[in-house]
């Protein structure tokens, strides 16, 4: 299956927080950010979100549309970490409401996993 | 203009609106967005302008920053963490649209000692379509 991967530099996170308008030092500040438990600055999380929402719609080769994604964020990435995303299992599974349901994680290069995620696709095919 | 004050977790009842949060989806923002996830679809969509429907739905998620759909009310105490964000897409976004955002109090639960605060981002166009809602699950600083 396709992976969707993405390298996490300073670069990257100081152009989301102009796009979101989310300035926290937290994510922006490398003097302020090596003061706290991350020892460095951290991507914003929902970045890691973005990553597996474009796997979603362009990775899992699915054809009916993407009704709901939700994720779980579990460890913060940081600048230098390689992202990339799977699919648990490789492939959906249709649950009760009849919607194709996909069981996602977005992990660093270690294996450590940074996000996990539930894509759901209504079970219409388009025509 | 006096400052805002610094919101209570216990003062916040499930079911409390906050004021409407209006932001236009520029170009520019779309080209920030779309650099920092050296896309290509989203960066082309950026360049033809206005009334360019925006292919990724996780677009919606700009628009239901806590930070920002609070802004008119309170300040979130430091420290809270975004564990959970829930993205029920609706139609798509297009460049130029100006999105809405109402935030509900929709949520609050406690687990191993953190309180957690759930806050629905509805996201409507300049004609009340809705185009998505996002719930986030935040952990509320102790």
């Amino acid at each position: 299956m396709a992976n969707t991967s993405m390298l996490i530099t300073q670069d990257r996170i100081d152009a989301y927080a102009r796009a979101v308008q989310d300035f926290n030092p937290i994510h922006v500040d490398e003097e302020f950010a090596v003061a706290t438990d991350y020892g460095g600055t951290i991507a914003h999380g929902t970045i890691s979100a973005a990553l597996l929402m474009r796997f979603a719609l362009r990775d899992l080769g699915e054809t009916r549309p993407l009704g709901s994604l939700i994720v779980k964020y579990v460890t913060p990435a940081m600048v230098g970490d390689r992202l990339s995303c799977e699919a648990v299992g490789g492939v959906g599974e249709e649950d009760d409401s009849g919607e194709v349901v996909y069981r996602l994680r977005c992990v660093k290069g270690d294996g450590s996993v940074v996000t996990v995620g539930r894509a759901a696709f209504i079970g219409v095919v388009r025509p | 203009m006096s400052a805002l004050p610094e919101l209570r977790y216990d003062d916040l009842a499930v079911g409390r609106a906050f004021s409407d949060t209006a932001v236009v989806l520029s170009a520019e923002m779309l080209r920030d967005y779309a650099a920092a996830l050296d896309d290509d679809n989203l960066l082309s969509e950026a360049e033809m302008g206005d009334g360019t429907s925006v292919s990724d739905p996780s677009i919606l998620i700009l628009f239901a920053v806590t930070r920002r759909v609070l802004a008119k009310d309170g300040t979130v105490p430091p420290g809270g963490v975004l564990a959970r964000q829930d993205l029920v897409a609706g139609r798509h976004v297009r460049v130029g649209d100006v999105v809405t955002s109402r935030a509900t109090v929709c949520e609050k639960y406690e687990r191993r000692g953190r309180r957690y605060l759930v806050l629905r981002c509805t996201l409507t166009d300049a004609q009340g379509d809705v185009l998505g809602h996002v719930d986030n699950h935040i952990i509320w600083a102790r």
